[in-house]
């Protein structure tokens, strides 16, 4: 049983079992996506109310991840800008993380680095190192291995890296 | 140079007729005479051709015009028909907008019925879980959650199943609270509303491209869900999310893309359908996924809803305007 329904008094929220709601803010997507992911999961509850193995099957079918969990982020801005996007492209360049849910790569950032990072995988798109596709999971983002020694080029070259930071478009202050 | 006949009068024809015998004379002038009449009996048959030509020149020309005529009724009627047809369609137009607005308006007043009757029943639950019995199981269920659930493994077994075995009578205790509670709405006392989910597939005959559910709920149920308090219409919205998923499954286009758009004020779900294949019939299935739908929600019985859904044509969705 979980806590939170905002109308309740304290002694009956022990009874209440977690909301759809409830676990999309947890989870950092919307709720239509939860609803998505315990149908393919085959494990929707009937009452749509849910509890931790529901969110359990959420991450699991949805394919959430933190990746930026535990990563140290430098305060400068230029150093912020290029740590975030060397972390970006060398999780990407992984095996696991050669395709994953365009959401996975800003999940637990705050909004103006969240923004950021949107900015720039719209750039590394666009310039053809990644594609983005459509699976069950969601909108996703993949590197094609062809692209994986490109990126990784990338990704080493600090003047590579430091040009392609200056195109990204510039938008509201990070850090 | 030609001479005289023997009684003084001219042949009829030129001819050498001054020695010759009577009867060739005779021969001769019938021959013209016949001539003549011949040429006298054909002149007045060309008349006659000629009467009758004029007269079916005249015929043609007067059906010519006749023609034109009809056509030019024709044209005018069916002007008049297109015009009735517009005006048709765009009374269907007219009466979808205006039928999923006033399902959209009388659902959001039963889901404000619902959350002022949920309000009550908490209010009524809470001063139910104050009495004695209750209260212990409600303050022991808490201290378990809180301070024993964690440490059930490094308890001896015996304290452990002791622990489990009470925990679980106040469960069943509570249990009836407990359901009532994670209801979004108790069983109202009123009238049955009958609301529709619009569907349809474009375009409307062939290969679908898109298949769009119109859901008799505000748009946003999807864009303010982070501050709006999960209701009636959620509860709807995810029911028809599971049931489009659920379809999409069954159709063999489960990685079809769904997106969520404003309808005539209220929420569509539409699913792409361009790059697959779609198993099945589109049409008998969706209805089928939307009433199954309806029959697992249980919040929605309890509010007196009924859910029907109905196909329509898609081009009675695109308003001119929008």
């Amino acid at each position: 049983m979980q806590t939170a329904n905002p109308d309740s008094s304290s002694n009956l929220e022990l009874l209440l079992k977690l909301r759809v709601d409830q676990a999309a803010r947890w989870l950092e997507i919307h709720p239509f996506e939860v609803i998505r992911a315990l149908v393919h999961a085959d494990a929707l509850p009937a009452d749509l109310r849910l509890d931790t193995q529901h969110v359990e099957s959420v991450r699991v079918e949805a394919g959430l991840e933190l990746w930026w969990d535990g990563v140290t982020i430098p305060e400068s801005e230029p150093e912020l800008l290029r740590k975030l996007l060397q972390t970006l492209c060398e999780r990407l360049t992984t095996p696991e993380g050669a395709i994953t849910r365009c959401d996975n790569l800003f999940r637990g950032l705050d909004r103006p680095r969240r923004f950021f990072l949107r900015r720039a995988v719209n750039e590394l798109v666009r310039m053809g190192y990644l594609d983005v596709v459509m699976t069950t999971r969601g909108l996703s983002v993949t590197l094609p291995a062809d692209r994986s020694a490109a990126l990784t080029q990338l990704t080493a070259d600090p003047q590579l890296l430091s040009a392609l930071v200056a195109v990204i478009p510039a938008s509201e202050n990070i850090g | 140079m030609q001479k005289p006949s023997h009684n003084g009068e001219r042949p009829a024809c030129g001819a050498f007729v001054n020695r010759e015998p009577a009867s060739f004379v005779d021969a001769l002038n019938e021959a013209a005479r016949r001539r003549i009449d011949a040429e006298v009996e054909i002149n007045a048959a060309l008349e006659r051709l000629s009467a009758e030509e004029a007269h079916t020149i005249q015929a043609i020309d007067e059906a010519h015009r006749r023609i034109e005529a009809l056509r030019a009724q024709r044209s005018a009627l069916e002007d008049r028909r297109a015009a009735l047809s517009a005006d048709r369609y765009r009374a269907e137009q007219e009466a979808v907008r205006a039928g999923l607005q006033a399902d959209r308006d009388r659902f959001m007043r039963r889901a404000a019925l619902g959350r002022e009757a949920a309000a009550a029943r908490n209010a009524a639950i809470a001063a139910e879980l104050r009495a004695p019995e209750l209260a212990t199981a409600m303050q022991e269920t808490e201290r378990f959650q809180a301070e024993v659930e964690a440490s059930l493994p490094t308890l001896p077994p015996s304290y452990r199943r002791a622990a489990l075995e009470n925990q679980q009578r106040n469960v069943r205790r509570l249990a009836p609270y407990a359901a009532a509670l994670n209801c979004v709405t108790p069983t109202l006392n009123a009238e049955v509303e009958a609301i529709t989910v619009v569907a349809c597939a474009s375009p409307a005959e062939g290969r679908p491209e898109a298949l769009v559910l119109v859901l008799p709920v505000p748009f946003s149920v999807y864009s303010d869900w982070s501050t709006r308090p999960e209701d009636l219409a959620s509860m709807l919205a995810y029911r028809m999310v599971a049931a489009l998923h659920r379809l999409l499954g069954d159709l063999g286009t489960p990685t079809a893309m769904v997106e969520y758009v404003e309808v005539h004020g209220c929420l569509a779900v539409q699913a792409w359908l361009a790059d697959h294949d779609v198993i099945g019939d589109l049409q008998e299935r969706t209805l089928e996924h939307i009433g199954r739908a309806y029959e697992d929600s249980v919040e929605l019985v309890k509010a007196a809803i009924e859910v029907h859904a109905a196909w329509i044509r898609p081009e009675l969705l695109i308003w001119e305007g929008d």
